[in-house]
């Protein structure tokens, strides 16, 4: 599990490294296009101008032709690297293309992301930070952001917890835990013996999952100072620095890890069949994933935190009694594990 | 009271398979709980060890209920080998036992001494041959000094040489104050250890006590055979005429006396023949009711 771990991050920081080129050439392919989309608008006012004079139309081919400038001064600045510029640019670029857009001009991107990519950008150059590419990003706090989203999700909890829960099962297929319930240990002492052994197997893997998220770039690759200050857009319109994200990624992470081994503590022992304990915890998760797809992504809903990255960028108010639903629910689960074995025989 | 169980009953579906099993053990001794396959022998023993809850009744080990988790402090439960890690030494498996047990490590060693496991303590039990495993598990039930050690099938896969060291250590450890109480095929040796039976036949159980049932008969050859049994009839020793043979019982008299009185009467005795009635006789009896003769012994 830990080596499945250590190579899907060397795996992503390695892809990461090799697409920092890719991401320039994709930023200046994607203004280009913007630009190609106003410089056509352009033209054909250009044209309907010389047929019909309109005042409406000399209002939308100035503020086309200021933008289509802006775009191409944008473009330059990307490929010179000057960031400073890209960003202001971008701003400009922007605030033109809302305007443009008021003159019934087309630029297909909506005023609400330009708006946000705008707030963004200001914030970057009050802090003189260049713009990351967050799905890309070999920065330590953002590379370790784009790990959390990637594996701190229904799937990679349901694959660590199929995995973990063989430590459960297997016991009782194997009938070893015949033996060890001859033992003077109350019933309910060997499920808490379990869900901690779990608990900390579980924290193991967490640390090595951010140490190596941190490490591997922090160790490769020069970190840009201020690096984590970096604004994080939240869905609430307000930026949380990436320092902040990376704490709640933290707590959360051990909550739903709670949470979590709740869940396969309790299954494990009731089912006490690998098979029958995955297909639970797969159709829990499953359902859980769906109960939030579905708009019950609320606040006593513990399976709201189970994709740590849209609890945090999502549900920012939720945080930190996100936290107490968590340890909450993984409490009780554990009671009824503990509370329904304890008469329960094992042959 | 070592152990009582009352009015035991256990259901596996609409199959009943313990029909309100009652017995009790009040002194240190060696029981042996026989019946064929799938006469509820491990699921008693089972629910006696609280691995599986009874529909009904109660078991008390020591004076305590059987769901306190105490009571294995004070017995052990041999099960099969399929119970043991494969992955773990057999050290681990003791040593195991030895931290949930406060026990001291010298107590370890000794047991293993005196099992006989030493030499292969260190390898994992996924090498062991089935004797070893048997060896292992029976290291694990006495490391305790149980008092009540409860074992299931502990001579199964043992050659002759480890079944009657296993036999000799059974013995030593009833001499030592621990009560016994072991399921077995192996009738020849119940014989040699065991005070008491207990048969389970479709649910129920009959209770024998080893010293009522095993019976010792003299068949004795004499030239004049009504005399000698008019002789001994006459005296209150009953006697029976099989083909031609004075079969006489050794609970009802002493051979001597037998002897002495065919000597006043002048019977001349040809032969005597001594045979023994043991478990499996019973066994046959209660399960086949077919009687035989077990063993034959030339006096």
């Amino acid at each position: 599990m830990l080596a499945g771990t250590l190579l899907l991050i060397g795996t992503l920081f390695i892809r990461n490294v090799m697409q920092q080129d890719v991401v320039r050439a994709e930023k200046i392919e994607w203004f280009s296009g913007y630009m190609q989309e106003v410089a056509t608008q352009n033209r054909t006012d250009r044209q309907m101008l010389q047929e019909t004079p309109l005042e409406e139309l000399e209002q939308k081919l100035d503020v086309g032709v200021a933008l289509q400038n802006q775009l191409n001064g944008l473009i330059l600045s990307i490929e010179n690297g000057a960031w400073e510029d890209e960003l202001q640019q971008e701003i400009d670029v922007y605030l033109t293309a809302i305007d443009y857009k008021e003159v019934k001009g087309n630029y297909s991107f909506s005023n609400g992301d330009m708006d946000e990519t705008i707030r963004l950008n200001e914030q970057l150059l009050l802090l003189g930070l260049p713009k990351e590419d967050i799905g890309r990003s070999v920065q330590p706090p953002l590379f370790i952001k784009q790990i959390v989203s990637l594996v701190l999700n229904p799937f990679g909890l349901t694959v660590l917890l199929v995995l973990l829960g063989t430590v459960i099962t297997r016991e009782f297929e194997d009938r070893n835990m015949q033996m060890v319930y001859t033992f003077p240990i109350p019933k309910w002492k060997y499920v808490f013996v379990k869900f901690t052994g779990l608990l900390l197997t579980g924290l193991i893997w967490l640390s090595v999952l951010f140490s190596a998220s941190y490490l591997l770039p922090a160790l490769t690759v020069e970190s840009k100072e201020l690096i984590f200050d970096y604004p994080l857009s939240l869905a609430n319109g307000s930026f949380l620095d990436a320092g902040t994200y990376i704490n709640e990624a933290c707590i959360y992470s051990v909550g739903v890890l709670l949470f979590a081994i709740g869940v396969l503590t309790l299954v494990g022992f009731m089912a006490r069949q690998t098979i029958i304990s995955s297909v639970v915890i797969l159709a829990v998760f499953a359902g859980g994933w769906m109960s939030i797809r579905n708009g019950m992504d609320l606040l006593w809903n513990p399976f709201t935190y189970v994709n740590v990255n849209e609890a945090i960028i999502n549900h920012a108010d939720y945080f930190p009694t996100g936290l107490i639903v968590l340890f909450g629910v993984a409490a009780v689960l554990l009671a009824i594990a503990m509370w329904g074995s304890r008469k329960r025989g094992v042959s | 009271m070592i152990l009582s169980v009352k009015d035991v009953y256990k259901s596996y579906g609409k199959e009943q398979v313990l029909k309100g099993i009652t017995f009790e053990i009040e002194e240190p001794q060696i029981i042996a709980l026989v019946g064929p396959n799938g006469s509820g022998k491990s699921t008693l023993l089972n629910i006696i060890t609280n691995l599986l809850p009874a529909d009904k009744g109660e078991v008390t080990v020591l004076g305590k209920n059987n769901r306190d988790p105490n009571i294995f402090r004070e017995i052990s439960f041999m099960q099969d080998n399929t119970v043991l890690y494969d992955y773990l030494t057999g050290y681990d498996h003791l040593q195991f036992i030895c931290d949930v047990q406060g026990l001291p490590k010298k107590q370890l060693l000794a047991t293993a001494e005196r099992i006989g496991i030493t030499s292969y303590l260190n390898k994992k039990v996924k090498n062991y041959s089935l004797g070893m495993k048997q060896h292992l598990l029976l290291a694990m039930a006495v490391l305790n000094k149980p008092k009540l050690a409860i074992l299931d099938e502990p001579l199964n896969g043992l050659d002759p040489t480890s079944a009657i060291r296993v036999r000799e250590l059974l013995l030593a450890l009833r001499d030592e104050g621990t009560t016994i109480l072991l399921s077995s095929h192996n009738l020849a040796e119940i014989d040699r250890v065991t005070s008491s039976i207990l048969f389970l036949k479709k649910g129920n159980l009959i209770q024998e006590n080893m010293a009522e049932f095993e019976q010792v008969r003299y068949q004795i050859k004499v030239d004049q055979t009504a005399k000698a049994e008019k002789a001994l009839t006459a005296v209150g020793i009953p006697v029976e005429l099989v083909d031609e043979r004075l079969h006489v019982y050794r609970r009802d008299v002493a051979l001597d006396r037998v002897l002495h009185i065919l000597e006043r009467e002048n019977v001349v005795i040809d032969d005597i023949e001594k045979k023994v009635f043991g478990s499996e006789e019973r066994y046959r009896k209660i399960f086949t009711e077919e009687a035989k003769t077990d063993e034959l012994v030339q006096v």
